[in-house]
């Protein structure tokens, strides 16, 4: 969970206009709208700008990055805070390491030895559990794979014909014991923008509120 | 000004609250049944239809509520809240049910184990409840003032778009107002004024026969739509307010619905 704290103290000006007409936490309020505004739409053009790379079926995970960004909740006096709660987006922009045994097996009900990483379009988005007909098989540097089962599949020809075909032998998922992720930082808005999108807001909201004659 | 973190804090999710507060409705209803409830049971409620299960409808609503707040326990890890690994909770747990789907149903969405239908359930439930969370939050005097207009934009891409833009002008031609009066399309951009009543027929079933009968995104199942935010000046540059126009009114939620069910029931009489 990426958690975004928006400390109205640091805008020293504004935060006094705002005390002057009893508007202070409005203001924040306003402000860490438009900064959560910015991030989501960063996430939204994050989205659109491209398919997985495995051109597997897309899951939508910055759209849903974006839309899992909570509402400003005011945090004491003046200050806001917000978070984005989508799993795996800190990860992909912090980046670090990941080490298996946190979580339970589906095959053994005990620790995970690995991590599944998928090798093909068809295992993105999945788990290795969905599947029926993954074989283990061991690799010497310690890492495994998960294959598909050399299996018999009926295929459909024209009209009432099938024939069978062998399929299977491909590598479903790469299991390793952790996994290491270099940031991105691309994945998030820059602090600085970050900064300028709440202050435009707040600054704009106070503004017209000073304009016509304060608080109402 | 700003401070970005990295770390565990618990803020509230009000998606994650909204659907904690909702009530299992488990019933063989089809979709089509389904419809008939009013709006404010839909919205107070999680189902789906033919799900006579209680004990399933549960597993949903943790499970969903595990994504919408994914707080893991102290070395626990956080592929429980995955999408994927909620789809595996639900197979397995029909699978010790001993659920089979009809064989003609096997893999559709009439089959409750396929990815479609579980994918289609969380999926649905997750964005309504954080649809209607930011519907909620919208409601404040200071937000209504800074950001009074909304545009419905597609957020994610589909093979077979829906045509919005006819939507949008049919639901335009619903409330009566002509386009440019509280309701726009600039461009092609679909913006309106936050509670404009365009946005009680945006996701109307009476209109649009997949629709979710909601006044908050993502309005039809499996939508790519979304909203965002218009800024007072927006509004104001594309003529949907002029400098010094009063801000939309806060309305609270169970008023909106009414006002929803009111104007569905009115289509349903004159019809």
């Amino acid at each position: 969970m990426i958690s975004l704290l928006l400390k109205s103290d640091a805008l020293i000006d504004l935060q006094k206009k705002a005390q002057a007409i009893g508007k202070e936490t409005d203001a924040a309020m306003v402000g860490a709208r438009g900064a959560a505004n910015l991030v989501r739409n960063h996430l939204f053009n994050l989205d659109q700008s491209g398919a997985n790379q495995m051109g597997g079926v897309r899951t939508h995970f910055y759209s849903s990055a974006a839309k899992s960004i909570t509402e400003p909740e005011q945090i004491g006096e003046g200050n806001v805070a917000f978070s984005i709660t989508k799993v795996g987006l800190a990860q992909r922009w912090l980046g670090g390491t990941i080490t298996a045994g946190k979580g339970i097996s589906s095959s053994s009900g005990g620790p995970t030895k690995y991590l599944a990483i998928p090798a093909r379009s068809e295992a993105y988005g999945k788990t290795p559990a969905e599947f029926d007909d993954l074989t283990f098989v061991p690799t010497r540097a310690g890492h495994a794979m998960l294959v598909q089962a050399l299996q018999t599949e009926m295929v459909k020809g024209k009209g009432k014909d099938f024939h069978t075909r062998e399929v299977g032998g491909l590598v479903m998922f790469w299991l390793t014991t952790e996994v290491t992720q270099q940031p991105d930082p691309a994945v998030m808005p820059t602090e600085d923008d970050i900064n300028e999108a709440a202050r435009y807001s707040m600054d704009n909201y106070l503004s017209r509120l000073l304009a016509t004659g304060g608080a109402n | 000004m700003a401070k970005m973190d990295f770390d565990d804090t618990n803020l509230p999710s009000d998606a994650a609250q909204i659907l904690a507060l909702k009530k299992i409705l488990p019933t063989d209803l089809s979709a089509d049944e389904l419809r008939q409830l009013t709006s404010q049971v839909r919205a107070q409620s999680i189902f789906s239809a033919r799900t006579a299960d209680e004990y399933l409808l549960q597993l949903y609503q943790k499970k969903i509520g595990g994504i919408l707040h994914p707080v893991a326990g102290e070395g626990e890890a956080t592929t429980q809240f995955n999408p994927a690994y909620v789809r595996q909770a639900v197979k397995e747990f029909l699978a010790d049910s001993g659920y089979q789907p009809e064989p003609e149903a096997a893999g559709t969405i009439k089959d409750l184990s396929s990815d479609a239908r579980i994918n289609l359930i969380v999926k649905t439930n997750t964005e309504l409840a954080q649809g209607q969370g930011m519907w909620m939050k919208n409601q404040q005097a200071a937000i209504l003032d800074e950001f009074p207009g909304q545009e419905l934009f597609r957020a994610e891409s589909r093979e077979k778009p829906r045509q919005w833009l006819e939507r949008w002008r049919l639901a335009g031609a619903q409330t009566g107002d002509p386009i440019g009066t509280g309701w726009t399309i600039a461009g092609d951009r679909m913006i309106a004024l936050k509670n404009h009543d365009i946005w009680n027929w945006i996701g109307s079933s009476d209109l649009f026969p997949d629709a979710l009968d909601v006044i908050w995104p993502p309005f039809a199942f499996n939508s790519g739509m979304w909203v965002r935010d218009v800024s007072r000046g927006e509004m104001e540059e594309i003529g949907l307010m002029r400098r010094g126009d009063d801000a939309p009114e806060p309305m609270n939620i169970e008023d909106a619905l009414k006002a929803f069910a009111d104007k569905i029931s009115k289509l349903a009489e004159a019809a």
